[in-house]
């Protein structure tokens, strides 16, 4: 094929796209070219081939009440409701934003699990039954003021008891004892 | 709506619903009462140890205290607020007195805040275990002293 040939719309020329002007330096070039002739044949040909077998498929289907069955359709698809466009709403919001709910709801978990025991004053764990023998009598002395000089802190029993023994209590000078403002 | 915009309003809404458990425990302490119990036990030492039938919910522990003869004398059960305050007279011109300060729930169980007054010489703040007892060995009483036994147990009050 020469390099002009490549400049020639064929496809174009054969579908009527062209304008006069161009139409007829097609022709033109079509007069002294065999190989474009050719080519001209072949689209020819392919295209004929082409409208030959859709028309054999179209045979084959019935367009009757085409028209009404795509309109039936179209009405079909009525608007959702508003529960409908609730649902789809929320879905598309957990969707977008999966990384902040899932997020919060862990941290959520997290400190709930945490922070209520605490702020409830559960014990952490199983704590001892009152009824049975074993009592809890865990005492812890803050503060102590005595003004005598014998004084004895301990614990006995099984039950953790405390015991405060003023040795010397009755020798104590209530007159000095004043003076500390007890 | 962006979406730090949202983890902040998440992470308001969250102290905001601790916040209002915290407060719903603190309003809660103000409606505690306790249970006091106060005991007046003579304690002496004798060739016969004996220990008073109303006082054998405490055996094991008296007979750790040196002495061998246990007689109960007297006793008082009350209920205070906190901040209130019990007071029993004993044999002797000597009186005991028990403040309820509060609830403590720093060691992880409920212990309950009070202070022990017995004049002119003692004054001592404690915390207790809640429905424990704590023994005061004290004053003397004919051949021996004066034992007190101390309990306390938290009642919630009826609002």
């Amino acid at each position: 094929m020469k390099e002009q040939c490549q400049q020639v719309r064929l496809e174009s020329y054969l579908d009527d796209e062209l304008g006069q002007e161009q139409k007829r330096q097609v022709e033109e070039h079509l007069i002294d070219c065999a190989a474009c002739r050719d080519q001209v044949q072949l689209l020819r040909l392919q295209a004929d081939v082409l409208r030959d077998e859709i028309a054999q498929v179209a045979d084959g289907i019935d367009f009757a009440g085409f028209e009404d069955r795509v309109l039936a359709g179209v009405r079909a698809a009525r608007p959702p409701s508003w529960a409908e466009s609730s649902v789809f709403w929320l879905r598309g919001f957990l969707r977008q934003y999966r990384a902040v709910w899932v997020t919060s709801l862990v941290t959520a978990a997290v400190l709930l699990a945490v922070l209520v025991p605490w702020l409830a004053g559960a014990p952490a764990g199983p704590g001892p039954d009152l009824r049975t023998a074993q009592v809890d009598n865990e005492a812890i002395i803050d503060a102590m003021e005595y003004t005598g000089d014998r004084s004895m802190v301990f614990t006995v029993s099984k039950n953790n008891t405390t015991v405060i023994w003023l040795y010397d209590f009755d020798q104590v000078d209530p007159a000095a004892a004043e003076g500390d403002a007890i | 709506m962006s979406r730090p915009v949202l983890v902040i309003l998440a992470a308001l809404t969250l102290v905001w619903s601790f916040a209002g458990l915290a407060v719903a425990g603190e309003s809660d302490k103000g409606q505690a009462q306790v249970d006091l119990s106060i005991r007046v036990i003579y304690a002496a030492k004798s060739q016969s140890p004996s220990v008073d039938p109303a006082l054998a919910d405490i055996r094991d522990e008296l007979k750790d205290l040196p002495a061998s003869k246990f007689r109960l004398l007297d006793r008082l059960q009350a209920q205070v607020d906190i901040k209130g305050t019990a007071e029993l007279q004993l044999p002797g011109d000597h009186a005991i007195a028990v403040r309820f300060l509060g609830i403590d729930k720093s060691k992880g169980k409920q212990m309950l805040s009070l202070q022990l007054s017995m004049k002119p010489a003692l004054k001592i703040s404690l915390r207790l275990a809640d429905g424990g007892r704590t023994l005061l060995g004290g004053p003397k009483h004919l051949d021996g002293k004066l034992v007190l036994d101390i309990s306390a147990q938290l009642k919630e009050a009826k609002k």
